[in-house]
């Protein structure tokens, strides 16, 4: 009495189930399509028996099963359901699904199905029902049962709760577990609407949350002589499992820090070419500074010839007239314009150094040469820079100007006191 | 104020090994630290000892530049000194003198009185220079305590006397310890106010030394350091008593461990006092680092000592932060401070209660030794040099002399009279006492007082009444009226430099066209811009240098290096060359403000320059007289100017050469800003066109308000000047650097308020002026609008004002007070030479 009660409790009012269905469920076309999955384990079992669908809903498992020739009964608590069942011409009937398989006398059945009704019974119920199924079947007939998979931390976590009707998430293992103690032979767990795996959504937390399927089917199959029929059904291996989602995200994760390590090792090596071109630049720099102030020297070297040849080759008729060929005025010019310290004449001041003091261009090869700065007058001005530590200024002793002078002095001095 | 520091202390043989000779150089080097640019501290040193000459500039080195040290030599003596005195030391004494006078100090300090009994030392006297405040060190009078002990010997005692007498005629003494001054007040009799106590302080080695592992010398078990030398005062005997009175198990835990050298014979008598008591081993001469060792690995030091002038190898010990236990009588409590630790020498009963309570007690004995150290970190060379200086501040200031000093010329003629006698009696040849003489005095090529000498070269050939040379005229003239009052023996002598040496002046009032010859300690001023001759100036400077004296150089302003674009290319060649010669050559560079002397630091600092080492930078303020005509041919004022000052409205005046540094254009665009809002204001320009100004003198002949609003009046009369002053508003100086800011300075001496540029010299000397900033039109125009308006108004009585005697006044300060700004140290290593320089100084090598 008091499942009956709570079974009644499920349908809250009639309209409400079939717009929730509307809404996240989906609508009819793509439920059928997404039901043509059980159609390898349906086909072989047509000729066996009829099919009963528990919790059948709009019918649509129904229709299908008709389109593959098999007799199909539904039934279900939920009159706008079964109205909707029933407009499709679909045999359906108000009854609670454990009623309905008490009913059915022992090995009768083909198929048994409970799609997304697991998950409002509570287990107890759902014990019986799996009891009552293996009773109810034919020998090599399949129990079907489809329910959101918790495995899918989304599904499991937050839009199995969506539904308020909704026990409690049922882990594939624990009706897998439960197909077995109830007596069935062999069973197969089929993970249903997940995402394919493609390399790019591997890796990030998002594909290992939405890619493992969103729901799973336990088909379980009685033992029977006709398993065989099924065997290649009962192969497939459908869907993404947790594990399978968890172990693809830590190996594209592995992936990537193989792929950063890789990136890193290539990094340091050009990190070290790097530094050997540098050594080699600047070793290359130095070799480079060293030709230069080799090239400087020779170019010094050089720059006097140089002056010297060019000044040879561009005098005026003039200037070989009055200059020798080192560019000195002859004897004559020099003793007019020049006093013997090396200093111009005042007279003649303008005609040797123009506005800036500077020597005329006649005038200037020789005023540069050495021979004229050893002369008293441009040695004086051109006197170097002192040394800057000389020790402390000493004066001469013995040569010293006042020295005789004191000396007369004292001895002048000496003698008075020698007198006394 | 110029101290003079004899440090013979640390190079006499018989001191220099001693308390006296580490003390002489810690002073020193804790004096020199004391870093005011004021304190001029020089050393003299004898040069009859010249292998410690250059460790102790080494060891100075950091602190004191080489050209704050001085040789002087004597000739040698007798060993030992006659009883009634050495003659030679007379001649000594006049060397020293003759060299004291070429320093011109305020005060001679002598580390220690009791030289001139060995070979070479000169005895230490008051040498008897007028106006000079001489000084010692008094360490103790440990020989009056014991007299038949340390002055048995006839000779000793006579030399000990006479060298009492000296330092009682000292005029201030500084002492080591309080308790050497009590003593020296009752036992000589002296006023407490003449001696001043110092204190002293240990190496710093003894202070940062690191902690090292116990050295092979050191005993491998505990041990007590026991130190004190063979001195029967050093109670040694004591700490034998006392330690054998310590419980057996003390006794034979701990053994005594005695550092220092003792003679033979107290060794033997240690052992002998010890007996089975105990164990002490001896470590013999130990140098400083051995010493620190066997402090940090001592368990406790004793010091038992009973007279001491300071006790320094206590607080050696305080410093290392070892618990030393010592006797309370002389200095000891002063040094060590902590009851605790002190006990009564004669009684060694106390002192085995002390030693046995620290042995036993560990803990106890690190807390003492932690309170030691904090107690002898306040012994510092820092401070001792500190505390002597401020002593003989107060001493030179309490005598009441006058900050300028003067000449202490010492007459040759009396030095050569009182070495007559020695030499009369065959102590010492006449060769010798001359040589003497000749070094110690560095005497030049004439005998005389040092005179100021002024380079007046550039002036005296032609005088073109620019800014330069007109402060060379008016300081030459205040110099010379200052420095030649009878009270002052310094004479101010213009003169001529050539390549030939130099001539007096007689532009600037000699008789006649005389040469000039150095004489020993002189000042050579370049005040005049002799920049493009100054290599023919070497010779005159070096012999200068060689004589003792010391050259200073005025730099008026630094426009060519840091504002060359106003300048004549040719002109910033020339006054590179001649900064960087200046700053080698020059002992002191004196500015005509404190911002040009901070340019100048900032220059030197930036490029690296080579210069002298302990190069003096300084500044004085330059005066403004409105100028006197003197038989100026007074021009009737024009009439442009009578109608311009005819009309209304307030006027703006610029007075000077119009340059591009000058920034005419900024007040003409800020006071056509204002015309254009319809201001009456006009502005009034007076002086003659510069040069690279061709521009401005273009738009200002061509502007349509010249003649009404704008008039520019080239070459003004004095009597125009006047007038201006008198007459307008507020002068206008809108200048981008400027040396000083005459212009303002001249201004404000008439009255008349200013707009300056906010540049740092003009804030200096503008006082009440009010400021805009460089080249901002439109803020120049709003402070001339204010003005106008009332709403501002400058203050020229705040401007400084200073006559040319109060300028000269202060330029003498600079150069005979030591008024100086800062001292720039150079190490000789990061200057940068030009390649020709280098060059050149290499082939000089």
């Amino acid at each position: 009495m008091q499942k009956q009660s709570r079974s009644k409790a499920v349908a809250v009012s009639d309209t409400f189930y079939r717009d929730f269905e509307a809404k996240f469920r989906g609508d009819r076309s793509t439920i059928s399509d997404r039901l043509r999955v059980y159609l390898p384990f349906v086909r072989p079992l047509v000729a066996e028996g009829n099919a009963l669908d528990l919790g059948c809903g709009r019918g649509e498992w129904l229709e299908l099963l008709a389109e593959a020739g098999m007799n199909a009964h539904g039934v279900d608590l939920d009159n706008g359901m079964l109205g909707e069942a029933r407009k499709r011409g679909l045999s359906v009937e108000k009854k609670d699904a454990l009623e309905a398989l008490r009913a059915t006398p022992d090995g009768t059945l083909a198929i048994v199905s409970i799609f997304h009704l697991a998950e409002h019974l509570p287990f107890d119920v759902l014990r019986a029902l799996f009891t009552e199924a293996a009773r109810v079947l034919r020998p090599g007939g399949v129990l079907i049962a489809e329910t959101p998979n918790p495995e899918n931390l989304v599904v499991g976590l937050i839009n199995f709760h969506l539904d308020a009707t909704h026990v409690r998430p049922i882990p594939p293992i624990l009706m897998s577990f439960l197909a077995d103690y109830s007596g069935f032979a062999r069973n197969t767990t089929l993970r249903l609407q997940g995402k394919t795996p493609c390399s790019e959504t591997a890796g990030d937390l998002m594909s290992l949350l939405t890619d493992v399927s969103l729901d799973y089917a336990i088909v379980a199959q009685t033992k029977g002589t006709e398993m065989g029929a099924l065997d290649e059904a009962f192969a497939l291996e459908l869907g993404t499992n947790l594990i399978d989602g968890v172990a693809r995200f830590d190996r594209s994760g592995m992936q990537q820090r193989q792929f950063t390590e890789g990136l890193q090792d290539r990094i340091k090596g050009l990190e070290s070419d790097f530094k050997a071109w540098h050594h080699k630049t600047e070793g290359l720099q130095d070799r480079i500074k060293g030709l230069e102030s080799d090239f400087k020297a020779w170019h010094h070297k050089t720059e006097a010839f140089q002056a010297n040849a060019s000044y040879r080759l561009d005098r005026s008729f003039i200037e070989r007239l009055f200059f020798r060929a080192s560019g000195r005025p002859v004897r004559a010019l020099r003793r007019v314009l020049f006093h013997s310290s090396g200093k111009p004449r005042g007279i003649f001041r303008k005609w040797v150094l123009d506005q800036q003091r500077e020597p005329r261009r006649a005038f200037a090869h020789w005023m540069a040469s050495k021979e004229y700065i050893s002369l008293p007058w441009p040695a004086s001005r051109c006197a170097p820079l002192q040394p800057l530590l000389e020790p402390t200024e000493k004066i001469e002793i013995d040569g010293h100007p006042l020295r005789v002078e004191l000396l007369k002095k004292l001895d002048m001095l000496v003698k008075k006191e020698r007198k006394f | 104020m110029r101290i003079v520091l004899d440090l013979q202390g640390a190079q006499t043989l018989g001191s220099r090994n001693r308390g006296i000779g580490r003390y002489s150089k810690g002073l020193a080097s804790g004096m020199a630290r004391v870093s005011n640019p004021e304190i001029d501290l020089r050393i003299m040193l004898n040069g009859a000892f010249p292998d410690t000459i250059e460790p102790i500039i080494e060891s100075l080195s950091a602190d004191l530049p080489r050209s704050a040290f001085s040789i002087y030599s004597a000739p040698a003596g007798t060993y030992p000194p006659p009883v009634n005195g050495d003659p030679v030391q007379t001649v000594a004494r006049e060397a020293v003198r003759l060299h004291l006078a070429k320093l011109e100090p305020d005060v001679v300090l002598t580390t220690s009185v009791m030289e001139g009994f060995g070979q070479g030392d000169v005895a230490a006297s008051t040498f008897g220079l007028p106006d000079v405040l001489s000084a010692a060190i008094l360490y103790d009078l440990t020989p009056l305590h014991d007299p038949e002990v340390y002055l048995g010997d006839i000779r000793t005692r006579a030399f000990y006397e006479r060298q009492i007498e000296t330092l009682r005629s000292f005029d201030a003494l500084l002492s080591i310890s309080e308790a050497s001054r009590l003593d020296a007040i009752s036992r000589l009799d002296l006023n407490p106010d003449t001696i001043i106590t110092i204190n002293a302080a240990t190496d710093a080695i003894f202070q940062n030394g690191p902690r090292q592992s116990r050295s092979e010398k050191l005993p491998k078990n505990s041990y007590i350091l026991l130190l004190g030398g063979t001195d029967p005062n050093k109670n040694l005997m004591h700490a034998i008593n006392a330690f054998s009175r310590l419980p057996e198990n003390l006794r034979q835990r701990w053994v005594i461990l005695h550092a220092g050298v003792l003679s033979e014979k107290v060794r033997y008598e240690l052992v002998e006092g010890l007996g089975d008591s105990g164990e002490i081993y001896f470590l013999g001469h130990v140098t400083d680092v051995l010493l620190i060792n066997a402090i940090d690995h001592a368990d406790l030091v004793l010091f038992p000592s009973r007279l001491e002038g300071f006790g320094l190898p206590a607080l050696e010990a305080m410093s290392r932060g070892t618990p030393v236990l010592a006797s309370n009588s002389t200095s000891l409590p002063e040094v060590v401070g902590d009851d605790a630790l002190l006990s009564d020498p004669d009684d060694p009963s106390a002192l085995t209660k002390n030693i046995e309570r620290l042995l036993l007690d560990p803990a106890y004995r690190t807390e003492l030794g932690v309170r030691a150290r904090d107690r002898a970190i306040r012994f510092s060379w820092d401070n001792v040099g500190r505390t002597a200086i401020t002593a003989l501040d107060a001493s030179v200031r309490s005598r009441g002399g006058k900050r300028l000093r003067r000449p202490s010329f010492y007459e040759i003629n009396a030095a050569l009279k009182a070495c007559a006698g020695p030499v009369a009696m065959g102590a010492v040849t006449r060769e010798a006492t001359i040589d003497s003489l000749i070094f110690s005095g560095s005497l030049g090529r004439e005998i005389g007082p040092p005179r100021l000498l002024i380079d007046v070269t550039q002036t005296s050939e032609q005088d073109h009444g620019t800014g330069i040379q007109r402060v060379v005229n008016r300081t030459v003239e205040h110099l010379q009226e200052q420095l030649g009052t009878a009270q002052n023996a310094r004479q101010a002598l213009p003169v001529v430099i050539s390549s030939e040496g130099m001539r007096t002046a007689p532009s600037f009032g000699a008789a006649e066209d005389t040469p000039v010859l150095s004489r020993a300690g002189e000042t050579l001023l370049m005040l005049d811009s002799s920049w493009s001759q100054y290599l023919d100036f070497t010779g005159t400077f070096k012999d200068v240098r060689r004589y003792g004296g010391r050259i200073v150089t005025v730099v008026y302003d630094l426009v060519p290096l840091l504002h060359s674009n106003v300048v004549h290319v040719g002109m910033i060649e020339v006054f590179e060359r001649w900064f960087r010669r200046a700053l080698v050559e020059s002992h002191g560079i004196v500015c005509i403000s404190r911002a040009v002397a901070d340019d100048v630091v900032a220059y030197i600092r930036d490029r690296a320059l080579p210069h002298r080492d302990g190069l003096r930078i300084g500044w004085w303020h330059l005066g403004s007289d409105l100028p006197i005509s003197k038989g100026d041919y007074v021009r009737p004022p024009r009439a442009a100017l009578e109608d311009f000052w005819d009309r209304p409205g307030p006027v703006f005046l610029m007075i000077g050469t119009i340059e591009p540094r000058k920034r005419h254009e900024v007040a003409l665009d800020a006071i056509e800003k204002l015309w254009a809002r319809g201001s009456m204001a006009r502005l009034l320009i007076m002086g003659r066109e510069g040069w690279n100004i061709a521009e401005l003198t273009d738009r200002l002949r061509k502007h349509p308000e010249m003649g009404r609003k704008l008039l520019w009046v080239e070459e003004p009369s004095d009597s125009e000047l006047t007038r201006g002053y008198a007459a307008a508003t507020s002068l206008l100086f809108p200048s981008v650097y400027e040396g000083y800011g005459l212009p303002v300075v001249e201004a404000a001496r008439a009255g008349l308020g200013a707009i300056c540029s906010d540049i740092p010299v003009l804030r200096e000397v503008g006082g009440g002026a009010l400021y805009a900033p460089v080249d901002d039109v439109p803020a120049w125009a709003k402070v001339m609008d204010d003005v106008i308006a009332g709403r501002r108004r400058a203050n020229p009585s705040d401007t400084l004002a200073l006559s040319w005697s109060e300028s000269t006044a202060q330029l003498l300060e600079v150069l005979y007070a030591d008024r100086w700004y800062k001292v720039l140290r150079w190490d000789g290593t990061h200057g940068i030479l030009t390649p020709d320089e280098a060059y050149a100084a290499k082939q000089n090598q």
